[in-house]
């Protein structure tokens, strides 16, 4: 039990650096630095189990993997979430289809969202326009191939 | 390297492979994580190995194949990579907009809120879930 209560106390460091490292920022800027984070905790820990109990490296392993992909996946998606933004920008009280899509359009709209894909390197400013740099297609590609 | 640690790895492997292999089907991804996650369930029940690293296994299976399953939804829902790809289109911004209006029918269908003389107002299942982002939100610091 002693084992879990360190992988628990790790999983918690994890996740408070994590946020500690971002400060605000969205996943898809901050993502490297976060996977240094998860790697060097998740390394320390695989040592823990190689050396201390001679089994249980794999086992550990795949164990923060699926945590990493969890927090990655449910934090993605709150924070990128358009319905969520919307039930949230609810929470003052019934609002109109239209006032409540200028809304959300006025604070994290298609502007935003173009502004974010700039900051995480996906796109880049060419004269008047925006083009898809080596980066982005990288990653559309391997989307287009896994959807 | 005991016989935990081989059913780990091998679980990890298979649902990566799943995950993968959705692509001709989500049902393979379904079907395949809920064959690896019970397997790693079922293991973790009768192994003579330490109790914490049986939970170790079932858990991180779980957990591995709920992340993948939330990347699954992403990959096909995500407007900003939708609008990534329409870079440089001229309806880009245009398209993102018709799908975040989709998103109002959404708000319906899952009950999030109802609409009531033409405005939408948030159910009790709403105000919870809206209760549950604002603290996301309050925590991640992401633009609330």
């Amino acid at each position: 039990m002693i084992d879990l209560g360190i992988v628990a106390l790790c999983l918690g460091v994890a996740l408070v650096a994590s946020e500690s490292a971002l400060g605000g920022r969205k996943l898809q800027t901050g993502l490297s630095r976060v996977l240094v984070l998860w790697g060097a905790i998740g390394a320390a820990l695989v040592l823990h189990f190689a050396f201390a109990r001679g089994a249980g490296m794999l086992v550990f392993g795949v164990f923060w993997s699926g945590a990493f992909l969890t927090w990655f996946g449910v934090r993605s998606h709150v924070e990128s979430s358009i319905l969520l933004r919307l039930v949230f920008l609810l929470r003052g009280g019934g609002q109109q289809p239209e006032a409540l899509l200028a809304r959300y359009e006025a604070l994290y709209g298609p502007e935003q969202r173009l502004e974010e894909l700039l900051r995480s390197g996906l796109a880049e400013r060419e004269g008047e326009g925006l083009r898809v740099t080596p980066k982005g297609r990288r990653i559309l590609a391997a989307v287009d191939w896994l959807r | 390297m005991n016989a935990l640690d081989l059913a780990a790895i091998a679980g990890a492997a298979l649902l990566t492979t799943a995950f993968a292999a959705a692509r001709f089907g989500e049902l393979i991804f379904v079907a395949g994580s809920a064959v690896v996650v019970a397997g790693g369930v079922l293991l973790a029940l009768v192994t003579p190995a330490p109790p914490a690293q049986a939970v170790l296994l079932a858990v991180g299976l779980a957990l591995y194949a709920f992340g993948l399953a939330i990347v699954r939804v992403m990959l096909h829902r995500s407007v900003s990579l939708r609008m990534l790809a329409r870079l440089g289109e001229p309806a880009a911004e245009e398209g993102s907009r018709l799908d975040i209006r989709g998103r109002l029918d959404d708000i319906a269908r899952y009950r999030l809120a109802r609409s009531r003389g033409g405005s939408f107002e948030l159910t009790a299942f709403g105000r919870l879930v809206a209760r549950i982002v604002a603290w996301f939100y309050q925590v991640t610091q992401v633009g609330a």
